[in-house]
């Protein structure tokens, strides 16, 4: 009776063991020293792009905010005709989805390398940094040729306006 | 006579300790400047003020100026989903939050730069994680442009250069507001040390909303 109750006992903590190891964990994933500072390393590369383009964010804005407020005095001054109402719309709108791009990016971008471990193996830890790498080289060239264009649109239509 | 010269002595040295204790410097810290660019007008100066604003919080509640009548307030720019500078600045925010709670006189308003995605149901399950009250520290939201440009306004104040790089979603500041909307104090939000300094600005402030109520 005693022997068969510690048998049960026994049992049943294996049977709990067994179901609480279900989760991968980074020691069951077997990621190595070596792969995790190659890890780190791509996730640096990845911020370091995130880290320039990001301060642009407040620039781009404030770029965009000129742009309308030049189209309204422009506009009650009588002086936007379609061309140029249509090229400044434009250029605000590749503004806005540069901006979009910049803050989608980061919400879904996984920059706890931890929890990416628990549920993959190092191969595919790194392929998703390199995806997101890509994305943000991606993020970051929008960024500045939205920027580019629109200085360069305002520069124009600026002239155009005092010819 | 020895009595008397003891009497005399003893005096003389009483009147010394009080003397030397009235010329004690009684630590006083400086009153804080009023940090910005001012103006002079008809003899007049003329401080940099914060503007008029009307944003949404956690709770669905309109927060404008007058939310903080009366009181000074801590601000700084953040957004749930930042991978970097804000979490450290979130912290520091936290330390200055329970140094202050009970302080019915100061406020913390912190306003995302994302508003697309932290809506205020985001906001407010983001208040609840760090479990502080919604009265005293508001998470806001609003207009895109509005939020950049209040931004704008408040960091012109901090940073000399808005265009530098490292502009001013992206700096981690801190800063501190009087009730008369001027702008008294600010930190790098992401240097504890930084902070150490600012809180005791805060507590600063705070005597001196404390004597300008009680004069004299």
């Amino acid at each position: 009776m005693r022997l068969s109750h510690i048998f049960s006992t026994a049992l049943f903590s294996l049977i709990l063991c067994s179901c609480q190891n279900n989760t991968p964990s980074a020691a069951q994933t077997g990621h190595t020293e070596a792969q995790k500072a190659e890890q780190e390393q791509k996730r640096s590369e990845i911020m370091a792009i995130h880290d320039a383009v990001m301060p642009q964010t407040a620039a781009l804005n404030r770029l965009s905010r000129q742009i309308k407020e030049f189209m309204q005095t422009e506009q009650e001054a009588g002086k936007l005709d379609e061309n140029r109402q249509e090229s400044l719309l434009e250029v605000l709108k590749r503004l806005g989805e540069a901006d979009e791009a910049m803050y989608d990016w980061m919400g879904k971008f996984y920059s706890n390398l931890d929890l990416l471990r628990d549920s993959m193996d190092h191969q595919q830890v790194m392929t998703y940094l390199d995806a997101e790498l890509i994305k943000i080289q991606d993020v970051d060239a929008l960024t500045k040729s939205s920027m580019e264009k629109a200085k360069m649109a305002m520069k124009r239509i600026r002239n155009q306006s005092t010819d | 006579m020895n009595t008397l010269i003891k009497r005399n002595i003893l005096l003389i040295f009483s009147a010394l300790v009080l003397i030397s204790a009235c010329q004690i410097p009684t630590n006083h810290p400086a009153p804080l400047p009023i940090i910005g660019e001012r103006d002079v007008v008809d003899g007049d100066t003329i401080y940099h003020t914060v503007p008029d604003f009307a944003f949404v919080d956690q709770d669905s509640q309109l927060v404008t100026n007058e939310t903080f009548a009366g009181k000074a307030y801590v601000v700084d720019f953040f957004f749930t989903s930042c991978p970097t500078i804000c979490p450290k600045v979130t912290k520091q925010m936290l330390r200055i939050y329970d140094k202050f709670k009970d302080e019915d006189r100061l406020l913390l308003l912190a306003h995302t730069i994302d508003p697309k995605r932290d809506t205020v149901g985001h906001l407010k399950m983001y208040a609840t994680n760090l479990g502080v009250e919604s009265s005293k520290w508001h998470f806001v939201t609003g207009e895109k442009d509005a939020l950049y440009e209040i931004a704008d306004d408040y960091f012109s104040v901090a940073i000399e250069d808005p265009d530098v790089p490292g502009g001013f979603d992206h700096s981690g500041r801190i800063i501190l507001v009087d009730p008369q909307r001027h702008v008294r104090s600010f930190c790098d939000g992401t240097d504890p040390e930084s902070v150490d300094k600012f809180l005791k600005d805060i507590q600063v402030l705070l005597d001196e909303m404390k004597n300008n109520a009680n004069p004299g």
